[in-house]
């Protein structure tokens, strides 16, 4: 009974950081398309009002730089990280699950330290309360802390990937978990 | 351990790593991580994510997720086959005139977005069946698009020019005009061999009818297949469709060339007119459409953007164990004259194009061949035109042809095979292109000069 409601439990933590993911992608392409207006809204302040803002360009670059890492799960998600499959078409299916597998591992390696790295660099910065040296001067820890939780955000999914393609989970086992919680 | 041998060690690991098929840019630095873990002071290891965070801090780096997103609005829309069926009705007298038509809106297309693929996809998947509708052959109308759709990145504004200028530092603006006089030409090249192949197939048909006895009206019938009229006003009615298009491509090029704004801010003006434009004319504002536009542009931003990140780092342990200027040193010393130099950088990239995107090729290579392009005295502008249609070629030609791919995918009855045929007198085209680059390099620096001011 209890590696049962372990296994089901897991199944849901799994499901729970992917749904995660998936909203932090969207938010992250609505972020986009904020910055796309505060860009505008920059330009025509600067012609229509001649009064330049002294935060646009700053916080259009942070809030891109936020998107961007806030969504590498959810690009990791739908494999739109771009990689190399040519050699998928000489391999059988056995053979590229292994690849696949072993792609993951090392990538997780890469995002795991990314994520360690950043943690660390925020914390320094928040700790300094490092600032921008522009005019606006905003707190650095912000974007900091975005990167470091989009790359533990990636970890995360890479580790869901690799405990799928390991165990051989398909989405007929999530809603059976999700049916036991019922 | 000597530089050249870690250089020779660092490009191994970085190929195995590229081939065991995960991520270019978890790849590449991994790759970094693990020779700034073996040949680097420690600290170094400490300051990655301050290193990637530096990089990516870059006014110019605004311009491609905002760039994405107005490729991603516009192509999610019917706009793709409006500016062709637009054209087609401006062209359908000239013979091949559904070619041109489409080789033309590839070209406006791409004067809208950044993206090669975008560009294929957004014409091709009105422009393929009507092609063949009309009797084309299915090599000569997926070549069509997968060419055209290439103009993508060489017409502005473009992420693979946008790309090399970080990489080479040189001016976006410059590079974004220089990209227009070549555009134009292989929009000739391919509007000629359009011409010609569709009034060979043309005659071959005729001929393959005559033989078999047929009257001549019914020759002409069939060859025709299927014959459109289109009236003065069904031209004029078919403007307004047209004219949206026009006046965010027109506000762009002012805004831009104007020297009204900068690339970014160009950038942010056409996303932002491209969303509106998407909304109010086409309607998408349904929940389901928005969220195809907002998933398709954050998936391929965030994709390219990582790459750039992890390229950055990947660059800089390249320059900070020596291997950068070991290679530069090297291959200055090979003593090889300016167009034999020029010949094997080709054969390189395009060798490179055959396996990795653009952005990973541009970001990885730039800083490499950069120092020795400087000593032979060629234009960086100049070559980046060049480095941009090697990348174009890499996109239509096997195994990781993106174009190839994205054409399979919107007319999944055509075989590959056909596909690849048809693309191979395009790529011809594009070599003929270059060819001609080299000896007019005119054609590339006049635009940029009478506007910037020569050097």
């Amino acid at each position: 009974m209890s590696t049962r409601y372990l296994q089901a439990s897991g199944l849901l933590l799994i499901q729970a950081i992917k749904r995660f993911n998936i909203l932090t992608g969207y938010l992250s392409a609505v972020i986009v398309v904020i910055t796309a207006l505060i860009v505008c809204y920059g330009v025509v302040m600067r012609y229509a009002f001649n009064t330049p803002l002294d935060w646009g360009l700053e916080l259009s670059i942070y809030l891109l730089i936020t998107a961007t890492f806030m969504s590498a799960a959810y690009t990791q998600l739908e494999r739109g990280h771009v990689s190399i499959e040519v050699l998928d078409q000489m391999m059988k299916p056995p053979a590229i699950r292994w690849r696949v597998l072993i792609g993951d591992v090392l990538s997780l390696v890469f995002c795991a330290f990314l994520a360690w790295n950043s943690w660390h660099f925020f914390f320094e910065a928040f700790e300094d309360g490092r600032v921008t040296d522009s005019m606006w001067g905003p707190k650095l820890w912000i974007p900091y802390f975005f990167m470091a939780w989009g790359c533990t955000a990636l970890s995360a999914q890479l580790v869901i990937q690799i405990i799928e393609s390991v165990f051989g989970l398909k989405h007929q086992q999530y809603s059976t978990a999700a049916e036991w919680k019922e | 351990m000597d530089t050249a041998t870690i250089g020779l060690l660092y490009a191994g690991v970085t190929t195995l790593l590229l081939f065991s098929g995960m991520p270019i840019a978890f790849a590449l630095g991994l790759s970094a991580l693990g020779f700034m873990a073996g040949f680097m002071p420690s600290a170094h290891l400490g300051v990655v994510a301050e290193t990637v965070f530096a990089e990516l801090d870059n006014f110019t780096l605004l311009t491609i997720p905002l760039f994405v997103l107005m490729g991603a609005a516009i192509g999610k829309t019917r706009a793709g086959a409006d500016v062709y069926s637009s054209l087609n009705a401006w062209l359908y007298k000239v013979p091949g005139g559904l070619g041109l038509a489409n080789v033309f809106a590839c070209a406006v297309f791409a004067a809208m977005c950044g993206s090669s693929p975008a560009t294929c996809s957004a014409i091709g998947s009105s422009g393929i069946p009507q092609l063949v509708k009309r009797g084309y052959s299915e090599g000569l109308a997926t070549g069509i698009i997968a060419a055209g759709g290439t103009l993508g990145i060489l017409i502005p504004p473009s992420l693979t020019l946008i790309l090399y200028g970080l990489a080479s530092e040189q001016s976006i603006g410059r590079l974004f005009m220089a990209g227009i006089g070549p555009g134009l030409l292989l929009i000739l090249l391919f509007s000629i061999w359009v011409m010609f192949k569709y009034n060979l197939e043309r005659r071959f048909i005729q001929a393959t009818q005559a033989k078999l006895n047929k009257s001549q009206a019914e020759i002409e019938s069939l060859a025709a297949i299927e014959i459109d009229y289109y009236s003065w006003s069904d031209r004029l009615a078919s403007l307004p469709r047209l004219l949206p298009f026009l006046i965010l491509i027109a506000v762009i090029m002012i805004a831009m060339y104007g020297g009204w704004a900068t690339p970014s801010e160009v950038a942010g003006i056409g996303a932002t007119g491209a969303t509106l434009m998407v909304i109010v004319l086409y309607k998408c504002y349904r929940l389901d459409d928005i969220q195809k536009i907002l998933s398709g542009t954050i998936r391929e931003s965030t994709m390219i953007m990582m790459i750039i990140a992890t390229s950055f780092l990947f660059t800089y342990v390249m320059s900070y164990l020596g291997i950068t200027q070991a290679s530069a040193n090297w291959l200055v010393g090979l003593g090889l004259s300016k167009w034999v130099f020029f010949f094997w950088v080709n054969v390189f990239l395009l060798v490179l194009g055959f396996f990795l995107p653009p952005v990973a090729i541009i970001l990885m290579v730039t800083p490499i061949i950069l120092p020795t392009l400087n000593a032979m005295g060629i234009d960086l502008i100049w070559f980046g035109i060049v480095m941009t249609i090697l990348m174009e070629i890499g996109l239509i030609t096997p195994p990781v042809g993106l174009n190839l791919f994205v054409i399979n995918g919107i007319a999944p009855e055509i075989k590959l095979k056909n596909i690849i045929m048809g693309t191979l007198p395009f790529i011809g085209l594009m070599f003929l292109g270059i060819i001609i680059l080299c000896v007019f390099p005119e054609i590339v620096t006049w635009l940029p000069n009478h506007f910037y001011g020569g050097f």
